[in-house]
């Protein structure tokens, strides 16, 4: 099993340096939307059905098309981009400093990863349900009551709608202004 | 990827040329590719209404049957092209579906003023609280799925001169 997550790391790491680099942007796009899925079946291997399902379905489906209109709309840049000299015909050359920054970032990141706790692990502190002094965190909270007071089994459901409804309603004023000011710009408020 | 390379002989298309090349994008020729579209699109938005009524027991919620039912017309305007699917879905239908879901999720979250609760407060609803749940799964899968299907369809057709679809 480690190894079929090792390997999909692998693949989405390289898929991910072949999206940064590959100069084809359609090219690109197709690599992004694979890597993309390879990151939904891990979130499936980390038991997280519910992202996984997103991560497919926002993350290789939409973002592509959209990703695939903008190329689209754009494609005159694109063919000026396309007569350069052809020793760099695949991948496009890479810009050190940039490179740099996003490795001095990285290996931060990466290092802080290893210090996580297991997955699963009964004492890491986002899945405890007591805080050391004996009070319930909210994680202990959602997952002792979510099904007596509720009787969701799926107790994300019932922390998005139910406990945080709050935010879900923000997230969605958020999606409904976006959907507004695209009918705005695109002086399409007749619809409306 | 032969429509890309159709706008690009064109060296400087003109604003409703180049909304023309948008509108032809997904056109395909495949027998393959429409028939396959058209045979799956009924199950994945089967899928997505599933996920939809049935998130409260099991994995999935209101926002990936959204995003699911989403990307089946997604799949329906990449195969038959973004213009053709344009006309099919009505534009103001398209529109209120995002506008009665936020409708319906505002009206249950203060509703829950008029029986004495605080906002959002579920529990107070003569419902009971699987239903109301499952009553704002519904507005925010409505929700969802209507941006973003508008928000793909209404960008690949691009800025009002290309209005004649409307």
């Amino acid at each position: 099993m480690i190894w079929l997550e090792l390997g999909l790391v692998a693949f989405v790491i390289i898929g991910a340096l072949f999206a940064a680099t590959i100069r084809d942007l359609v090219g690109s796009v197709v690599t992004f939307a694979g890597l993309t899925l390879g990151v939904a079946i891990i979130w499936v291997l980390l038991a997280a059905p519910d992202v996984a399902l997103i991560e497919a379905a926002v993350g290789a489906g939409v973002t592509s098309v959209l990703f695939m209109i903008a190329l689209v709309k754009t494609s005159k840049s694109r063919s000026d981009s396309e007569d350069e000299d052809d020793t760099e015909r695949i991948f496009r050359s890479v810009n050190l400093p940039a490179l740099l920054l996003v490795g001095g970032l990285a290996i931060p990141l990466g290092y802080a990863f290893l210090s996580l706790d297991p997955v699963g692990a009964a004492n890491a502190p986002a899945v405890s349900t007591t805080f050391a002094d004996g009070a319930q965190t909210p994680y202990g909270y959602y997952i002792e009551e979510t099904i007596p007071e509720t009787g969701f089994s799926n107790s994300v459901v019932a922390v998005l709608v139910v406990y945080r409804g709050l935010d879900t309603l923000g997230e969605l004023i958020v999606a409904f202004s976006a959907a507004v000011s695209i009918l705005i710009v695109l002086e399409r408020s007749d619809i409306l | 990827m032969s429509p890309p390379e159709t706008a690009d002989d064109d060296p400087a298309p003109t604003p409703p040329e180049r909304a023309a090349a948008v509108s032809q994008v997904g056109v395909t020729e495949s027998p393959v590719v429409k028939t396959a579209s058209r045979t799956v699109t009924p199950f994945v938005v089967a899928f997505g209404i599933y996920l939809t009524l049935f998130g409260t027991s099991l994995p999935g919620g209101a926002f990936q049957g959204g995003v699911i039912v989403a990307s089946a017309v997604t799949l329906i305007a990449m195969a038959f092209g973004f213009g053709p699917t344009q006309q099919w879905l009505s534009a103001p239908a398209l529109a209120g579906l995002f506008v009665l879901g936020a409708t319906i999720f505002g009206v249950v979250a203060f509703g829950a003023l008029l029986y004495g609760g605080a906002v959002l407060e579920l529990f107070v609803f003569p419902l009971s609280v699987e239903n109301m749940v499952k009553l704002v799964e519904v507005a925010i899968a409505a929700l969802v799925s209507g941006v973003i299907i508008g928000l793909i369809i209404w960008l690949a057709d691009g800025f009002g001169d290309g209005g004649e679809s409307v």
